[in-house]
């Protein structure tokens, strides 16, 4: 159990920095605009052929998220409200509510009607496989 | 849950890394996480953002008056997956409270959801403010 925690933790330490090698390059987008700055912070994962987009929006609910796909667009729209309960006086805000409304063009034109998105524990992850004409084929050598 | 704290405009939120507080056990980077704290008459709740993590990977320590907790990140999620554009560092979170003596420190509870932490700590009977009636 200590052993797959402490791999884990190996694991982990090795995707902080290849995450931080990733932040470091912004070529990956090619000469297309990529609205870097924007809210909320997205993350971008190649998994096999398939790219899969994550944003980090904690404490939001589903059905706050609007998602849609045009060729090689992709825009996520939806809310993060912050609440409190009634009649409590503050003592420390930090969190923030956010609106957004924000649009990524990807690299290569997206197959829409495979997109997938899930929610759990604060983060929308949405895979966006690539049009089939986009993915690559494996050339036989005859 | 009604008053909604309102936004403060189209900053883009970045995350803070945090500053250790004494040799960390597990390797990789801490940030902090974002906290509102509040009062009702009968208790202090804190609410902290700490995406990624679950209720299975949240540690909530208390010693001398100090409560301390922390949040751990799944790297298996992230298996055969390769990074190519990053807008924001991914790591564990790690933040401390001192607290007052006014807490009931073993009635404090913890709920987790889709990545918000809430405390509720609730004060010592005695405490809590009465409400005088003019008559």
């Amino acid at each position: 159990m200590l052993d797959d925690f402490a791999e884990t933790m190996r694991a982990l330490a090795a995707l902080q920095s290849r995450v931080t090698e990733a932040s470091r390059r912004s070529d990956w987008f090619g000469g297309r605009t990529a609205s870097r700055g924007a809210n909320p912070p997205i993350n971008i994962f190649e998994k096999d052929h398939d790219i899969v987009v994550l944003a980090e929006i904690p404490g939001a609910d589903k059905s706050d998220f609007e998602i849609y796909v045009e060729r090689d667009v992709l825009r996520i729209t939806g809310r993060r409200a912050t609440e409190r309960p009634a009649g409590a006086s503050a003592h420390r805000l930090e969190r923030r509510s956010f609106d957004f409304d924000r649009s990524i063009t990807l690299p290569f034109a997206i197959d829409a009607n495979s997109v997938t998105a899930e929610y759990h524990d604060g983060i929308l992850a949405i895979l966006c496989p690539r049009e089939k004409a986009h993915r690559p084929r494996a050339v036989a050598v005859s | 849950m009604t008053d909604r704290n309102e936004s403060e405009g189209d900053e883009v939120l970045i995350k803070q890394e945090a500053t250790p507080s004494g040799e960390k056990t597990v390797p990789g980077r801490f940030y902090v996480p974002a906290t509102d704290i509040v009062e009702t008459d009968d208790s202090l709740i804190m609410i902290m953002d700490m995406p990624g993590t679950s209720k299975e990977r949240v540690e909530i320590r208390l010693e001398k008056d100090v409560l301390t907790i922390e949040g751990f990140i799944d790297a298996d999620a992230y298996r055969g997956m390769h990074p190519v554009y990053s807008e924001y560092p991914l790591g564990h979170y790690s933040r401390r409270f001192a607290l007052s003596n006014e807490i009931d420190q073993d009635a404090i509870a913890a709920a987790m959801h889709n990545g918000t932490l809430t405390l509720t700590l609730p004060k010592v009977k005695a405490l809590q403010p009465r409400r005088i009636a003019v008559t």
